[in-house]
């Protein structure tokens, strides 16, 4: 296939694109929100300020809202806006809107807000010690632990710290809303990754006032990351209350320090992994996973990233007996969300970095190690899923020739014995369950419809948003490829939920997994049922516009009980394997990312180009992650802004060396999150590799493997 | 906020003789817009110098390398004539934030911020800069060296502005020089410090010194305890502890949200190793 520009590439390069702060419809008015200045505590009053023309504003608060004040979420704890006690700092209390967006601004930022503080845990250390502090189900996976470990085994025990993370959008959180008053219809236009959610969130505040609510995308979305599914419900919820309330269009864009402050990030995690290894084979013979999330102030979705993070912490490696204990831990902050990976990061950092440390102790090479327990056909996962394929072992061994591994360590030992700046390279595994867990997707029932129009396109459904990782682009282009019609024919509408059917939030790696593959096979089935479309187009007069939809049909042999977490958590994986080359400063303990190869299995490409993209951009991320990004620092606080805030830089970003297998198989597979999953632990090996020091809290700031350097007084210079 | 754009510098000084509180220069902007923005400065009156060509221009003036106070860190980077003069210190600056920013900044902007961080001010402190200061008084020189005088706080008076920094023509002839900074990540970034230094070796001793560190004390500095130290023990007698001691006298890091004082003190111990090494090892 010819290399395909993405459809959305030259409008968004010539600034055509229209995001949602360009979007000002006549009598619009700017809100903001008022937040909680308090981690915690009694709200005892709020007090608008002097100077104002107040008559000029429309202020909303809880004690407006016509609906429900609760986000709906998967557990809905959070009030849209606090009602009697602020649970985090940033929260939303009020949210006004005036004509003039700096006066809407000013003004909320000159409402005084009195709070009885209260004490409050907003260090993600503290909270993830602290048992009481668990809120929530707990989730376990028990198989084949009712044995004893045997006492000739190596048993390990080590714990492990991941950070939050911000999502770090290009384009801030944004969203507007316009009220009929006649037909009583929210219409509600912004940035986000999943219209229907917002639909819901709208219909959930204003309750019986509104009869219709429809929900668009902004033509431009950019840029998401996990961090526009859940808190544009927030987000449409104000706006519309607003907008109700005042009459007038409102929309709501926020500023980056405040979106920083106030939105959801990556949870913290603290794993703690016990393992038992045959020392004679060396063979994972047993793991016991303690996996704990800072989940915030709230649950909302945690609970799923809970989920899918107990499903991915055990690795992609083969061992008789595991035992992962899952539980979210409450913390005075706010409620962290959505972000690429969605637990799985933080599992596959614990895990890999378990894995190289327990090869250390049995002086095996790291992916002599993996070669030896790496998953293969006729294992299976700790749900007792059987395991399909030996992709992540075709991964595996792809890799250690693409980087000629055995020559390149080798190397690396010689050169480190004669310089003082020390090279270490690292690897790591990974897997990404493709779609939402368990039975969501049954749940979930999404549904595409493909119209054929008079002038002979075909229009593609959907309400899967084109956020900048190519949705527009491909989707179409698994249309054209059932319909077999060119891609300059087929052509993806902007998700409306006037207009769209429910093919389910953009999440989860589900875009082109689910709704791709569906979209693939309705094109196909409608080539069948109207032969060559072309002459049935030519012939078909009034029968056009016809549209065809499609339900998704789930698999009757793949079922997970949710109860027991037994059976297929995911019908389909994805698979890779990393290599990070790092060097480590002899003056300053940084680390530099010298080059990443990655060889990833994700199934048939629907577009090559964006697939290596979205390699590319979730390795980057990965790297960030791994090396300087954090929000909280114990005794110094938060970061207010991203001016500290570490994100990689193009000069930062390693080159990257990616390889696609499996790439003739009948199905694709997700990949939006996977690349994010795995690169973090290859770094932290990578450093082990050179410096001989096993951090096991990210990042691996420089100050961090410094105090190391100091306190195991080995010097790398 | 007032803004005023003069037509001149003659115009600009008379302003500046107003001394009306609260009055702010604009001239990249790469700070200061971001610092209005937050809302942390909030200024009465902004006078807008960036078109002023009388504050533009690099020219060989005696002695010294002219820079007009706005010439922007690209500006520097590519220069012929300093990169003819003072290559180092172009490399230097070639690193700064990121090519857009390097577009607007200027010197005059990155020196008169006072900033602990400015990065330009350790490769211009080691090699001896002093800055033209202008008024409706008259105009005189000051060494870099003597223009700040704590946090954010500088000698400059209130009717007054930089017009130039004047770099001496052979201020890396025959010197070994020395430039690191750390972030926390390779471009884009505020320095947890830097180190700056020019020397001269002869018979094993340091016959010239000089060192600057960024972001280790209220305002950049030279280092004059290491300096002297230095200049009066042969390089080989000059160890780990004694720099370690000296160092002591002359920095002040802090525990703050960007590092730590330790990391701070132990990473400029180590990079004042490095710099006497790289330069021994070059004699």
């Amino acid at each position: 296939m010819p290399e395909l520009h993405r459809v959305d590439a030259r409008d968004k390069l010539l600034g055509r694109t229209r995001y949602i702060d360009d979007v000002n419809p006549p009598g619009v008015l700017h809100a903001a929100f008022v937040v909680s200045p308090a981690h915690r505590g009694r709200i005892r009053r709020v007090v608008l300020p002097p100077g104002f023309d107040q008559a000029a504003f429309t202020i909303v608060g809880s004690g407006d809202i016509p609906g429900v004040n609760l986000v709906p979420e998967p557990v809905s704890d959070e009030p849209f806006l606090a009602v009697d006690e602020a649970l985090w700092r940033g929260q939303p209390i009020l949210a006004v809107a005036h004509p003039d967006r700096d006066t809407a601004r000013a003004f909320a930022r000159a409402v005084q807000v009195v709070v009885d503080e209260e004490e409050a845990v907003t260090d993600p250390a503290i909270a993830l010690d602290d048992e009481s502090r668990v809120f929530g189900r707990e989730l376990l996976i028990d198989h084949g632990t009712h044995e004893p470990p045997e006492e000739r085994w190596l048993h390990l025990s080590r714990t492990y710290t991941t950070p939050h993370q911000e999502q770090a959008y290009l384009e801030p959180q944004g969203m507007l809303a316009e009220w009929d008053v006649d037909a009583r219809h929210m219409r509600v236009t912004g940035s986000m990754q999943c219209p229907f959610f917002v639909k819901e969130a709208v219909e959930v505040i204003l309750g019986d006032e509104v009869a219709e609510v429809s929900v668009c995308q902004a033509e431009g979305v950019g840029g998401a990351f996990g961090g526009k599914e859940d808190f544009p419900n927030v987000m449409a919820g104000t706006v519309a209350l607003l907008a109700w309330r005042s009459g007038q269009p409102v929309k709501l864009v926020l500023e980056r320090d405040d979106d920083l402050l106030i939105t959801p990030k990556r949870h913290p995690s603290r794993i703690t992994i016990e393992s038992w290894t045959d020392r004679t084979s060396g063979r994972l013979r047993r793991l016991d996973i303690d996996y704990r999330l800072d989940a915030g102030a709230c649950q909302t979705l945690s609970p799923v990233v809970l989920a899918r993070g107990v499903l991915h912490v055990a690795g992609g490696y083969s061992c008789p007996a595991v035992r992962v204990r899952g539980r979210l831990f409450h913390s005075d902050t706010p409620p962290n969300g959505a972000f690429r990976g969605f637990g799985a990061p933080q599992g596959l950092f614990a895990l890999e970095a378990h894995i190289d440390d327990i090869a250390a102790e049995l002086s095996l090479d790291p992916a002599t190690f993996r070669q030896r327990n790496v998953m293969h056909a006729a294992d299976s996962f700790p749900t007792t899923q059987p395991v399909a394929e030996d992709n992540l072992a075709d991964c595996l061994n792809e890799l250690l020739s693409q980087c000629s591994y055995d020559s390149l360590r080798a190397d690396i030992d010689t050169w480190n014995m004669a310089h003082r700046h020390k090279l270490g390279i690292g690897l790591s595994l990974g897997f990404h369950g493709g779609g939402y867990t368990g039975g969501g997707e049954t749940r979930l029932a999404s549904r595409v419809c493909i119209t054929l129009h008079p002038d002979g396109a075909a229009e593609v459904l959907a309400a899967n948003v084109e956020m900048g990782q190519g949705a527009s682009t491909t989707l179409a282009v698994c249309a054209a490829q059932g319909l077999g019609l060119p891609l300059s024919r087929v052509r993806t509408a902007v998700p409306d939920t006037a207009r769209v059917p429910n093919s389910g939030p953009t999440v989860a790696s589900r875009t082109i997994y689910i709704v791709g593959n569906m979209l693939r096979r309705l094109g196909a089935n409608i080539r069948e049922e109207l032969g060559d479309i072309d002459e049935w187009c030519e012939k078909a007069g009034d029968e056009l516009p016809r549209t065809f939809e499609a339900t998704y049909q789930p698999d009757p042999a793949a079922t997970f009980d949710e109860d027991t977490y037994r059976g297929a958590a995911y019908r389909h994986y994805s698979w890779a394997a990393c290599a990070a080359m790092v060097q480590v400063d002899a003056d300053t303990s940084e680390v530099r990312i010298e080059k990443m190869w990655s060889v990833v299995d994700a199934g048939a490409l629907v577009h090559p180009g964006i697939a290596m993209g979205q390699v590319y951009g979730g390795m980057t991320q990965a790297c960030g992650w791994s090396l300087g990004e954090w929000w909280h620092k114990p005794g110094h606080g938060r970061l207010g802004s991203l001016t500290d805030y570490a994100l990689p830089t193009a000069v930062d970003a390693p080159p990257f060396d990616v390889r696609f297998l499996h790439t003739d198989s009948d199905i694709s597979k997700g990949l939006g999150e996977l690349p994010m999953d795995y690169p973090a632990p290859a770094v932290r090996n990578a450093v082990l590799h050179a410096t001989g020091i096993a951090i096991d809290d990210l990042p691996l700031l420089p100050e961090r493997l410094a105090a190391r350097l100091r306190k195991d007084n080995t010097s790398v210079c | 906020m007032n803004t005023l754009i003069p037509d001149s510098l003659g115009q600009l000084l008379e302003l500046l003789a107003e001394n009306i509180p609260g009055t702010e220069l604009l001239a990249g902007g790469t700070d200061f817009n971001v610092q209005c923005r937050k809302g942390v400065l909030n200024p009465n009156r902004v006078l807008c110098i960036g078109h002023l060509d009388e504050l533009k221009g690099i020219r060989l003036d005696g002695e010294h390398l002219r820079l007009g106070a706005l010439t922007t860190f690209a500006e520097v980077v590519a220069n012929e004539l300093l990169q003819g003069h003072v290559p180092d210190f172009c490399r230097a600056l070639a690193h700064f934030a990121s090519p857009p920013v390097r577009n607007l900044a200027t010197l005059g902007g990155n020196i008169a911020n006072a900033s602990p961080t400015a990065d330009s001010v350790p490769p211009l402190l080691v090699r001896l800069a002093s800055l033209e200061l202008r008024s409706v008084r008259g105009v005189r020189q000051l060494p870099l060296n003597e223009f700040f005088t704590g946090y954010k706080r500088t000698a400059m008076a209130q009717d007054e502005l930089i017009t130039a920094v004047l770099l001496p023509v052979n201020a890396e002839d025959g010197l070994h020089s020395y430039w690191r900074k750390v972030g926390t990540r390779r471009a884009l970034t505020i320095a947890k410090l830097s180190l700056a230094g020019m020397g001269r070796i002869e018979n094993g001793q340091l016959s010239e010194c000089r060192l600057a560190a960024g972001a280790l004390n209220e305002y950049p500095r030279r280092l004059t305890a290491v300096e002297q130290h230095a200049l009066t023990t042969p390089l080989a007698a000059i160890t780990r502890e004694s720099l370690n001691e000296a160092l002591r006298r002359d920095i002040t890091p802090i525990d703050d949200l960007r590092s730590d004082a330790d990391y701070r003190f132990e990473t400029c111990l180590n990079l004042l190793q490095t710099c006497l090494r790289d330069w021994s090892d070059h004699a």
